[in-house]
């Protein structure tokens, strides 16, 4: 995936080319074959994403916890990336010119990321108190006896946040803050969403009898990630066809948007099968029912209450996220007793949050600066307590 | 039927003045080309019988049954069909399975497949009929998920091809590129919206879920018989080494653990 070689098709003008229909025709086949080139030249065994080095702290069968490597003096953190159960973790990491996670440990931020591997059929009881609660607390006692910090803040990322969220309401005792990202709260606000491209997923889970839906999670035990990929691939049919269309030929010039677009592509096919017992309280407790908003959650028999998380609280909203409805995010304003509640709306989609241009001066350093504010302000409460 | 219990001396001669070549080619009005053969078997049987002493007695024993069996055929036939009415109803009536609705007797035997589980009777042929169903069931529901995607495909690409024959020329490549995804994305919303949309997708993942379920039964029958595990054995020893973990987790958390 280096440069170009001099074997491939140039683009340019040539014969052929010049205004019109048919110039236009001669410059597109022109570009497909220089990308065809490139292409042949790269191996997508040699894209590599999330390459920042880190080592493994804690591990329990699948799931292991990372502390990335320091690139700067650690004085913010510690911050736990943690990720929901339908994509990998990677995606914070995808390249070094795109990685969150890069920029936030040039803030200095003490950063760690929990993997929850890839679970099998054998995982397919595994439910949101065996993540959220139980090995999120262990991966939490972990970073607390290697940093010797008393909390912890959480980074969530879309479930993830949820699994953030339920761990705080249940243990604030040990989180410092909260960061949530893409995150959804109220599953019903999608009917306030004005994209008529957007909150697909809660329509179609509030449309599916759970009955059903536990006749399927039964007999299958995972959701695979074929699977939820296709029905993600499905909300946006057209987008997914420019994407390997005019968006594709479109790099055919520019070797390091091509690679940034295998990147991605490396990313979006290594989806991982969800439980079925998780996938279940998401569908049916969360999605159809919205439990958590409802007082109604609970995890190994726990009520899950966001008014008992007091902690300070960053929440970032994609504005244009088909895939959790700002609303449905926006909705957690006024339902924790946090006074330190910042909103961030970032102008992309839901993945852009994490890879986009748009997003790159924004979230980082808005994350850097939501810890700073937690450093010096559990400093304050520590003099004053 | 009857004529081969009654046949005698008569019937043994037709039977053999059909043996030769040509014989099917001859077969009476009513009589079809299987009767030469059951023919022969009741003269190859009376024959034996006729060897012994008892053979006449015998033959006449066997002639009242048939008989006999007839007639209760024939009363409880006209006694089913008296209460169940339509042809096809009554399952000992050998004149409905002739009828198109009997089926040729399929529709009877349809019907016990499909009624109340017998133990041990036509368990193979339940579970295959069970399957197809399935399958078809399956086949139909994505059917009909095609055809709602389908629509909403032509209806974008009828907007597409009004919307350029409105104008006096193609616009650009990139142009018109944009203009189809952003009329295929609309048409597609729309559908995914629509309660056609949302009745196929509950019938299609029903349909998935019940032919997967029904395989796997399937599937699970043939591993017990060679004496491989299954997948329902395998998910119970998960579960419960689930639930064994859980309960470590809820011993530690007593301790003070997460």
């Amino acid at each position: 995936m280096s440069g170009a070689g001099d074997d491939a098709p140039k683009s340019g003008p040539g014969p052929g080319s010049g205004p019109g229909p048919m110039g236009e025709w001669a410059d597109l086949v022109r570009r497909g074959a220089r990308l065809a080139a490139a292409m042949a030249r790269a191996s997508c065994d040699g894209v590599e994403i999330a390459a920042t080095p880190k080592r493994e702290i804690w591990r329990d069968g699948k799931i292991s916890l990372h502390r990335y490597a320091a690139t700067r003096p650690q004085r913010l953190g510690p911050m736990l990336i943690l990720h929901g159960l339908f994509g990998r973790q990677t995606i914070t990491d995808l390249e070094p010119e795109r990685s969150l996670v890069r920029r936030l440990l040039e803030a200095g931020t003490d950063l760690w990321v929990l993997d929850w591997g890839c679970p099998t059929r054998a995982d397919r009881c595994n439910d949101f108190a065996d993540y959220a609660l139980y090995w999120l607390g262990d991966a939490i006692e972990a970073i607390r006896a290697e940093t010797g910090a008393p909390q912890v803040a959480l980074f969530g990322i879309c479930q993830g946040g949820v699994f953030a969220l339920c761990h705080a309401a249940l243990r604030p005792e040990r989180v410092s803050g909260l960061a949530l990202a893409v995150t959804p709260v109220d599953f019903h606000a999608d009917a306030a969403d004005p994209s008529p491209q957007a909150g697909f997923l809660n329509l179609w889970a509030r449309n599916l009898d759970p009955a059903v839906l536990d006749a399927f999670l039964a007999e299958r035990g995972l959701v695979p990630g074929t699977m939820t990929g296709a029905v993600f691939q499905s909300l946006t049919p057209s987008r997914v066809m420019a994407r390997y269309g005019t968006e594709l030929i479109g790099k055919a010039d520019d070797d390091a948007a091509l690679e940034t677009f295998l990147r991605m592509e490396t990313w979006l096919a290594d989806r991982p099968d969800h439980p079925a017992a998780a996938a279940r309280q998401w569908l049916v407790d969360l999605y159809r029912r919205n439990a958590l908003v409802a007082g109604e959650f609970a995890l190994d028999g726990e009520p899950v209450d966001l008014g008992r998380i007091a902690c300070p609280i960053l929440n970032i909203v994609a504005q244009a996220d088909h895939i959790v409805p700002p609303p449905c995010s926006r909705a957690l304003a006024g339902r924790t007793a946090s006074r330190e509640y910042r909103l961030l709306e970032v102008p992309t989609g839901h993945i852009g949050v994490f890879v986009s241009e748009k997003a790159r001066g924004i979230v980082a350093p808005a994350v850097a600066d939501w810890l700073a504010g937690l450093a010096t302000g559990g400093a304050r409460r520590a003099a004053s307590g | 039927m009857p004529g081969a219990a009654h046949g005698g001396d008569d019937f043994r001669g037709q039977a053999r003045g059909r043996a030769g070549p040509g014989a099917g080619a001859g077969a009476g009005a009513g009589e079809g080309p299987g009767a030469d053969i059951f023919r022969s078997w009741v003269e190859a049987h009376r024959a034996l019988l006729e060897s012994g002493g008892l053979a006449g007695p015998v033959w006449r024993q066997a002639e009242l049954l048939f008989e006999a069996w007839g007639r209760f055929a024939e009363n409880f036939a006209e006694a089913h069909a008296a209460r169940h009415g339509g042809p096809g109803a009554s399952p000992f009536d050998p004149a409905g399975w002739l009828r198109p609705e009997g089926g040729g007797g399929m529709s009877d035997f349809m019907r016990w497949l499909e009624g109340p589980e017998l133990a041990d009777l036509w368990g193979e042929p339940r579970a295959a009929l069970k399957g197809t169903r399935e399958w078809l069931a399956w086949l139909a529901a994505d059917g009909q998920m095609k055809a709602v995607l389908g629509e909403a495909w032509i209806a974008a690409f009828r907007r597409f091809v009004e919307g350029l024959a409105g104008e006096g020329g193609p616009p650009g490549w990139d142009a018109m590129v944009a203009r189809w995804l952003a009329i295929a994305e609309e048409e597609t919303a729309r559908a995914y919206r629509s309660p056609a949309y949302l009745a196929a997708q509950r019938d299609l993942i029903a349909a998935e879920t019940a032919l997967r379920a029904g395989l796997r039964a399937r599937i699970e029958t043939v591993a017990e018989l060679v004496g491989l595990p299954t997948r329902a054995e395998l998910d119970d020893l998960h579960e419960t080494l689930h639930g064994l973990r859980r309960e470590m987790r809820r011993m530690k958390a007593g301790r003070g653990h997460p």
